[in-house]
């Protein structure tokens, strides 16, 4: 049976009392559920803002007393307001559904394939270096990340995406940009919405203002639509401190943020960008991804990305597709949700002071397969019936002091073992 | 990480709700500025955020969490956040 609200509301004054730090979150939840009033909303949020920075019991206590008025403030409101309140409240709600799907209709198609490649091909005479049978899908609005070593054909990959080099097989095509399969690309019109940002950042002069507002004029924006993509993107990228500084003035990250801001001024349909997660700290990496993810997902101007980088565990947690490189050849191309999905076995890695013939001693007591040691860290192969809690409580049991572990069974980590 | 993959107004503005709540401004702002491009196609409310970007700027490069006037501040920055999305969505409605 449901609860009443006064019985919610009791059940909450209670928790209020015993724990006002975790209720507070509760408060929130009620206020959005019961009342009527947006502004308690608003003032629910504020409390719980305010108990998380108070200085000291008295004030912690000021602010409980305060949440436990509200709850019965949002009652009372609630009890008072005519069922044809309470309608005209569901009305609202429904109203705004249907702008959702008024939306929808009306922008950008998400999902849509913007670049299709059919295996792809690219051979270097000089190095003998073959990077073959690339099926590449890229949809607006996705993330699409690149992985494997160094000299494997990530960046070979990304400048045919981007016409810079010319295939020897296969087919590409660029549905979202206006060219269809096998009429010829029209590269002056594809190239004018694709922004790559190479390894090797390029110098530019000038301050990132004066570049932002080149960069979109030379995309065809003017006026106060360059006024304002350019005030945008200083501000949705955190620039603002920075927008009169030089080249020389910045940091590495910076340097790659300026850039990234120069390339997403003018809104491209495809973005692609080859390790810039390198010289981030991992604070920007977060933000940088954090953004690229956000961004990419748009509504009214959503975005393809392509995108490499040796810290696999924070691009597989932004990205939608994973292709994983070896050697030129695709060893995984495929959803990163869906990479592990039909595993043999999980795989555990850990970090620890014991040698392998310890460690293969210690965990004697539990079902393993294997265990690799790639110098720094032991990876352990168990079977699928060992869960990671079975095999974090082992390690616990054992008394094994571990600096590092990771579940890597469903990351493409274990391609690179 | 995993930055949002939600599109419904409902549901967007839900999220700035939630980083407010959290008590991340900063992202809560960054995904108001995302919430204007996407909602507020004549961009009628971008000074506004910009400005309240500065705002919020200056404020927390100048003032202590612990400082008096702070929360004062805080909670004026947040009424802004909340009346500027309340804004952009009756403008949608009353669109339709």
């Amino acid at each position: 049976m449901e609860k009443s609200i006064h019985t919610l509301a009791q059940e909450l004054k209670d928790h209020l009392k015993k724990d006002p730090l975790a209720a507070s979150r509760s408060l929130i939840d009620f206020a959005k559920t019961y009342a009527l009033n947006p502004q308690f909303k608003r003032e629910a949020l504020l409390l719980k803002l305010d108990y998380a920075n108070a200085q000291d019991e008295l004030d912690k206590n000021h602010i409980i007393t305060e949440m436990l008025v509200m709850v019965n403030n949002i009652v009372s409101d609630y009890l008072k307001h005519p069922e044809s309140d309470l309608i005209e409240t569901q009305k609202y709600e429904a109203r705004k559904k249907a702008l959702h799907e008024h939306l929808k209709q009306n922008l950008h198609a998400q999902q849509a394939i913007i670049f299709e490649g059919i295996d792809l091909g690219k051979k270097f005479k000089k190095s003998n270096f073959y990077l073959q049978k690339i099926n590449l899908v890229l949809r607006s609005g996705e993330i699409t990340g690149v992985v494997g070593e160094n000299g494997n054909g990530k960046t070979t990959l990304f400048r045919l995406v981007v016409g810079d080099l010319l295939h020897h097989e296969g087919q590409l095509c660029f549905p979202g940009l206006g060219h269809q399969p096998g009429t010829k690309p029209n590269w002056f019109q594809i190239k004018n919405q694709i922004a790559y940002i190479p390894q090797e950042i390029p110098k530019w002069q000038g301050s990132l203002r004066n570049n932002l507002h080149l960069a979109a004029t030379l995309h065809g924006l003017i006026g106060k639509e360059n006024e304002d993509a350019v005030n945008y993107i200083i501000h949705r990228l955190g620039l603002s401190r920075h927008e009169d500084k030089s080249w020389s003035e910045l940091s590495g990250g910076y340097k790659l943020r300026f850039t990234l801001a120069k390339a997403l001024v003018w809104r491209p349909k495809i973005l692609v960008i080859d390790e810039p997660l390198a010289n981030l700290d991992i604070n920007a990496q977060s933000i940088v991804l954090n953004d690229l993810r956000n961004l990419a997902n748009s509504l009214r101007h959503p975005m393809a990305i392509l995108i490499s980088s040796q810290h696999l565990h924070e691009l597989e947690s932004v990205t939608d597709n994973i292709v994983f490189l070896k050697q030129g050849e695709v060893i995984y191309n495929g959803r990163i949700k869906d990479f592990g999905k039909e595993r043999s076995e999980n795989s555990f890695e850990i970090e620890c002071t014991l040698s392998l013939k310890d460690l293969e001693t210690r965990m004697s007591g539990l079902d393993f397969n294997s265990i690799d040691h790639n110098g720094l860290r032991f990876i352990i192969h168990t079977p699928l019936s060992v869960s990671q809690q079975d095999f974090l409580a082992h390690l616990l049991a054992q008394n094994i002091e571990i600096n590092y572990f990771r579940n890597i069974s469903q990351s493409t980590k274990k391609l690179f073992v | 990480m995993r930055g949002s993959t939600s599109n419904s107004i409902a549901q967007r503005s839900e999220e700035i709700y939630n980083l407010l709540a959290a008590g991340d401004i900063e992202q809560a702002i960054k995904r108001l500025m995302d919430f204007i491009t996407d909602f507020n196609p004549s961009n009628t409310y971008l000074q506004k955020i910009i400005a309240l970007n500065r705002d919020y700027q200056q404020f927390t490069a100048d003032k202590d969490p612990q400082a008096e006037g702070f929360k004062d501040q805080r909670n004026y920055l947040i009424h802004q956040i909340f009346d500027l999305i309340d804004q952009i969505e009756n403008d949608l409605i009353s669109s339709i």
